[in-house]
């Protein structure tokens, strides 16, 4: 099997996360932060430790402004309902997945408004601009991708947050981006940063991160945090005040071995890597007849993930003889309709390519092959 | 030394800041306090590194829990 979807869930997982989970499994399943006993312990102690190796990673300052959350997308909606009181506005634009565009929806039945403005995928000055273009004296949030989940465009986020006015803070789904593109959110002067474990972060589905840089977001989900247990308020402290429930020790455990390798292996090296595939990829791509590439990866900054279409097929009929013979690809129109309708795909849908860290140029080769058997038919 | 820390979390940091520092420590559960009610969490320290402690804990931002009446700057 040949795994290119990536963007989805990465595999496989490097062999201390499925250790790590497996391990934790069977020798400890208690509640982390509630007893007192040593199983106890060691669990907050685990969950403590990931707080400090995302700190580590993603340059966040104080290991409680770190929050666990189930996926990237509860922690959009934790920012996002959070942050946005009625009246207010906000910008994104047109490369977001459904995981923003959704929450803002919703929100507009609260008095939320938002505009989502048009992502130049060669020139990064005019997307700022058009960012920049649509702020209103009511605009708390840009919230904007760190990379598209469709064609691998890395977006500027230091550019963004430096043009940003003051009061306006940025918020980043780095469901794309964290562990594929190096980000330091101190540095490039992002306030708030969501990521889940399984993608590039290399661990198990179910766990994910808030890195809150800014003031604090509203609860929009309430309950036990084992802290103040007397008081029926939510604790107003961080990670409490948003880390309701029992979090899934387990998937965290996964999730720090994942960010471990990572970390050791290099993420630069790792967007090298997948930069290297990516434009491979393409390159073979164009060189097939009957086959449309939409992105050139060689003219701005992309990331490991591309798509393409054959003239005149859908996309599924693409992506499922690619899955008959052995090649795991992703079609359709991948939760982000913006992206779709500005390329004009909307009915056909498009084959998303997405590699991981273990992916070969070699798998790129057997994939070309089988395309071109495809072609033939 | 025993100090209440404000949550499980801050009783963590306190633990591993004071670990980098070479100073042992342990997170406890306090159980035998009238004055704190819910998953309340120690970090206990040897009084010898007490003053020490304080102050890496204080730099590092650990925040104690408000029934607690030790405040950094206090003697320990």
């Amino acid at each position: 099997m040949i795994y290119f979807d990536n963007a989805a869930s990465s595999f496989p997982k490097p062999a201390a996360v499925s250790r790590a989970v497996g391990q934790w499994l069977k020798m400890n399943g208690a509640n982390p932060g509630r007893s007192g006993h040593k199983p106890a312990l060691e669990a907050g102690g685990v969950i403590f430790d990931t707080r400090l190796l995302v700190c580590d990673i993603f340059g966040v300052a104080d290991p409680e402004n770190v929050v666990f959350v189930p996926n990237a997308t509860y922690g959009l909606n934790f920012l996002i309902q959070g942050l946005l009181k009625p009246g207010d506005h906000a910008v994104t634009t047109d490369l977001e997945h459904n995981s923003v565009l959704r929450p803002l929806k919703l929100l507009e039945q609260r008095g939320v408004s938002f505009d989502a403005v048009s992502v130049d995928l060669y020139d990064d000055g005019k997307t700022v601009e058009n960012i920049l273009k649509h702020i209103k004296s009511n605009t708390r949030l840009v919230i904007c991708t760190q990379c598209s989940n469709v064609c691998g465009k890395v977006m500027p986020l230091r550019d963004i947050s430096l043009a940003l006015p003051k009061g306006v803070s940025l918020v980043v789904d780095g469901a794309q981006g964290a562990g594929i593109i190096p980000v330091n959110l101190s540095e490039e002067g992002i306030d708030y940063y969501c990521a889940p474990s399984h993608k590039g972060l290399l661990g198990p589905q179910g766990s994910g991160f808030i890195a809150v840089c800014g003031k604090r977001p509203a609860p929009i989900i309430a309950g036990g945090t084992g802290s103040e247990s007397f008081d029926l308020n939510q604790p107003d402290y961080l990670p409490d005040l948003l880390e309701s429930g029992t979090l899934p020790t387990p998937v965290i455990k996964g999730m720090y071995e994942g960010m471990k390798f990572i970390k050791n292996y290099g993420i630069d090296r790792i967007y090298k890597h997948k930069l290297k595939l990516v434009r491979y990829a393409v390159g073979a791509l164009e060189e097939l007849d009957g086959v449309i590439t939409y992105v050139d990866p060689g003219r701005a900054l992309f990331a490991g993930t591309t798509c393409f279409n054959v003239r005149n097929k859908d996309s599924d009929e693409v992506a499922r003889y690619l899955a008959d013979n052995g090649v795991c690809v992703r079609s359709g129109i991948h939760c982000a309709p913006l992206f779709h309708k500005k390329m004009g795909t909307q009915k056909t849908g498009m084959v998303r390519i997405s590699f991981g860290c273990f992916n070969t140029v070699s798998e790129i080769d057997i994939f070309i092959k089988i395309m071109k058997k495809y072609l033939k038919k | 030394m025993k100090l209440k820390c404000k949550n499980m979390t801050h009783a963590m940091k306190a633990n591993r800041l004071l670990y980098n520092n070479g100073i042992h420590s342990r997170v406890e559960k306090i159980s035998d306090d009238p004055e704190v009610h819910g998953c309340v969490y120690s970090i206990v320290i040897d009084d010898k590194a007490a003053s020490h402690a304080l102050k890496i804990m204080s730099d590092g931002g650990v925040q104690l829990h408000k029934k607690e009446k030790i405040r950094y700057g206090d003697d320990a």
